[in-house]
């Protein structure tokens, strides 16, 4: 990155999908961040929930391959609340075809820590493993873990600490709707009337999630099937070089259903150097942040509030 | 005895204990083992007026083990950045005192106490979020966990499948509040409030909570945000996020869960078949009354179940002292049965 003391480019990664789309749209949108962005690193697979897979290990793996092609790297994501035998099966599969194609597996689960690190692949840590320590930064890197990807909720100047002197890349969740929460509930089926068993996979229809409101209408979440994210994106945009101090190598950036080129193009205009951060955050937001973003987390604050500076 | 004709093992009963006073309810009402936690942010119930200091932690576990119950010490959020002390300074405190086991969630401080105190027994936390036997196996064989208490998002059956591939021991949740999210892994009250489970071992805090009353209807905010409104006579709750009222699909209610309590008691002969060790109940942020009347009517229900798991059914008056004591008046059995979700 210009101007920071940094030596190195802050990396960009696109995070692994978090809503439901069916496969063709996950095919075709993958496709072109390989060939068309300027990201790094694409993350691929289910993260919240099994039975959007109409796919198997097998067609991740090929379609892996594929987007290696452009050169970026891919790392296969993992599932967060692994519970039946189907899904560690998924998780087993997902680790030998990574193995087999020489590629990273993201573990979200502690049981595919344990899955990758007898078949002696290396992960990335993702960021629902808790790591908020050092000490428990250095036993995921005892187990194997190459990368972290830190809790939304650290706040960014404690990163450093948490790093100190483990051998491992740091990636921080820098834009997108945060994940808040999972349960075993399906609360996108819910909201419909429907039952988690027979939901008919009816998150396809909101690829960018359903909306949920207090009863003030006011501001509050997203509902993605089993999972609760964050109604305002948050963004870091305006404070890489900070995040670069941190020991922040790669940002990550959670893909949405119809801006995550342009997010990509913004980010990559600031560490280009083309861009200052605060351009890129006015161009972004159209001089309103806090009417389109959170970054409470960043501070150390409510995750939900947007703070100047 | 068992559907298969074998000898079922009589689980034993874990009881909340936020202070002194419950514990010795707790244990005179019946308790197998109490659960506790230290005055710091070093256990996942940091909440005003609760927990014990030392002199209280000791007092409590001399009256628990003269009265042979067993003492476990929630030490179950995670560590600070870069300086664990306040959370080994709690192990080595549980070690000293000669708790029966501690509760942990973080692998840096499983590692610690492995090292320091081999021979205390260590438990895995709900907050660790161990859902399957992958992970469970996982901690059992890096960490040495003997016993791990489970997130309540599994089935029975999902249980019982997790009992026939694990070595360690399993406890299951069978009263009280009912957190229905992966705990460990939700961050509602950090984003809405700046007080995380995680970090501070805080949910909801009661500091951000404000009554507003206008024509008789209540709102009640946390930290500013809507998060319940109440008809002018509707008995009001607290705010706990995930119980919350809000609107989706242009309606408006609990989109994440109503606010009942988990109770079990229907269920005790197929949780007995599951081959768990231990039965937990919720609240420790909950007064000496509350823990008589649910530790008794549980030691009761257990009783009775393990004298003749076929004869069981649940007594209708164990069911109205419950439901006296419930959350919101009503109980549901959660994610034990599939329906829930």
């Amino acid at each position: 990155m210009n101007g920071n003391g940094s030596e190195n480019r802050l990396k960009l990664s696109v995070g692994p999908l978090l809503f439901g789309w069916p496969p063709s749209k996950i095919r075709d949108t993958w496709l072109m961040l390989a060939a068309d962005s300027k990201a790094d690193i694409l993350y691929l697979g289910e993260v919240v929930c099994s039975k959007r897979c109409t796919y198997d290990a097998t067609w991740l793996a090929d379609l892996a391959r594929e987007l290696r092609r452009s050169g970026k790297e891919v790392v296969l994501s993992t599932l967060a609340m692994p519970t039946t035998e189907y899904e560690l099966q998924f998780i087993r599969d997902i680790v030998a075809a990574a193995k087999e194609l020489d590629l990273c597996i993201e573990a979200n689960d502690m049981a595919a820590v344990h899955i990758a690190s007898e078949a002696k692949l290396a992960f990335v840590a993702g960021p629902h493993l808790n790591v908020y320590s050092h000490g428990t930064l250095q036993q995921l890197c005892r187990l194997g873990a190459r990368r972290v990807v830190l809790p939304p909720e650290i706040p960014a100047a404690n990163i450093s600490a948490i790093i100190g002197d483990a051998d491992v890349e740091v990636e921080y969740f820098a834009h997108g709707r945060l994940p808040l929460t999972f349960s075993a509930r399906c609360y996108t089926a819910r909201a419909r009337g429907l039952s988690k068993q027979e939901c008919g996979r009816i998150c396809f229809q909101t690829p960018d999630g359903l909306e949920m409101r207090t009863m003030d209408g006011g501001d509050f979440a997203t509902i993605n099937g089993i999972q609760i994210m964050s109604h305002k994106p948050f963004t870091a945009i305006n404070h890489l070089p900070a995040l670069a101090e941190q020991g922040v190598q790669i940002l990550r950036l959670s893909p949405q259903a119809d801006d995550t080129m342009e997010t990509i193009r913004h980010f990559r205009a600031v560490t280009d150097g083309a861009r200052s951060p605060e351009e890129a955050l006015r161009e972004m937001s159209g001089g309103s942040p806090g009417s389109m973003f959170c970054n409470g987390y960043y501070f150390g604050r409510q995750g939900r509030l947007w703070i100047d500076g | 005895m068992s559907p298969d004709g074998s000898q079922l093992e009589k689980p034993e009963l874990v009881c909340p204990a936020g202070n002194l006073p419950a514990l010795k309810t707790a244990v005179d009402a019946g308790g197998d083992a109490v659960y506790m936690g230290f005055r710091n942010a070093s256990n996942a119930r940091n909440f005003e007026g609760l927990n014990f200091n030392r002199e209280e932690a000791e007092e409590g576990i001399r009256y628990a083990h003269a009265h042979g119950a067993r003492v476990f010490v929630a030490i179950n959020t995670s560590p600070a950045p870069d300086d664990a002390g306040h959370w080994t300074s709690s192990i080595d405190m549980a070690a000293e005192l000669e708790a029966d086991a501690i509760i942990l969630s973080d692998i840096a401080l499983m590692t610690y106490a492995a090292e320091h105190h081999p021979g205390l027994r260590r438990h895995l936390s709900v907050q660790a979020s161990a859902c399957n036997y992958e992970s469970l196996n996982f901690y059992q064989r890096e960490f040495g966990i003997k016993r791990a208490v489970i997130p309540r998002v599994l089935t029975l059956e999902e249980i019982r499948n997790i009992r026939n591939h694990v070595q360690l021991e399993l406890e299951i949740f069978v009263s009280g509040g009912l957190c229905v999210m992966a705990e460990g892994r939700c961050w509602l009250s950090s984003y809405i409030t700046g007080d995380s489970p995680n970090m501070h071992g805080v949910c909801s805090p009661a500091r951000a909570v404000r009554f507003e009353e206008e024509d008789g209807t209540l709102d009640v905010r946390l930290d500013g945000i809507l998060v319940n409104r109440f008809a002018p006579g509707e008995p009001a709750a607290y705010p706990t996020l995930c119980k919350g009222c809000f609107e989706a699909c242009g309606k408006q209610g609990h989109v994440m869960e109503e606010p009942y309590s988990l109770n079990t008691l229907e269920m005790l002969p197929e949780i007995f078949a599951a081959g768990v060790s231990g039965l937990k109940i919720e609240g420790r942020q909950r007064g000496k009354h509350y823990v008589r009347e649910v530790v008794s009517v549980l030691r009761a229900a257990v009783d009775t179940c393990a004298a003749d798991p076929d004869a069981y059914t649940p007594q209708d008056e164990w069911m109205a002292r419950l439901n006296a004591m419930a959350e919101g008046g009503s109980h549901t059995t959660g994610a034990y049965v599939d329906e829930w979700r």
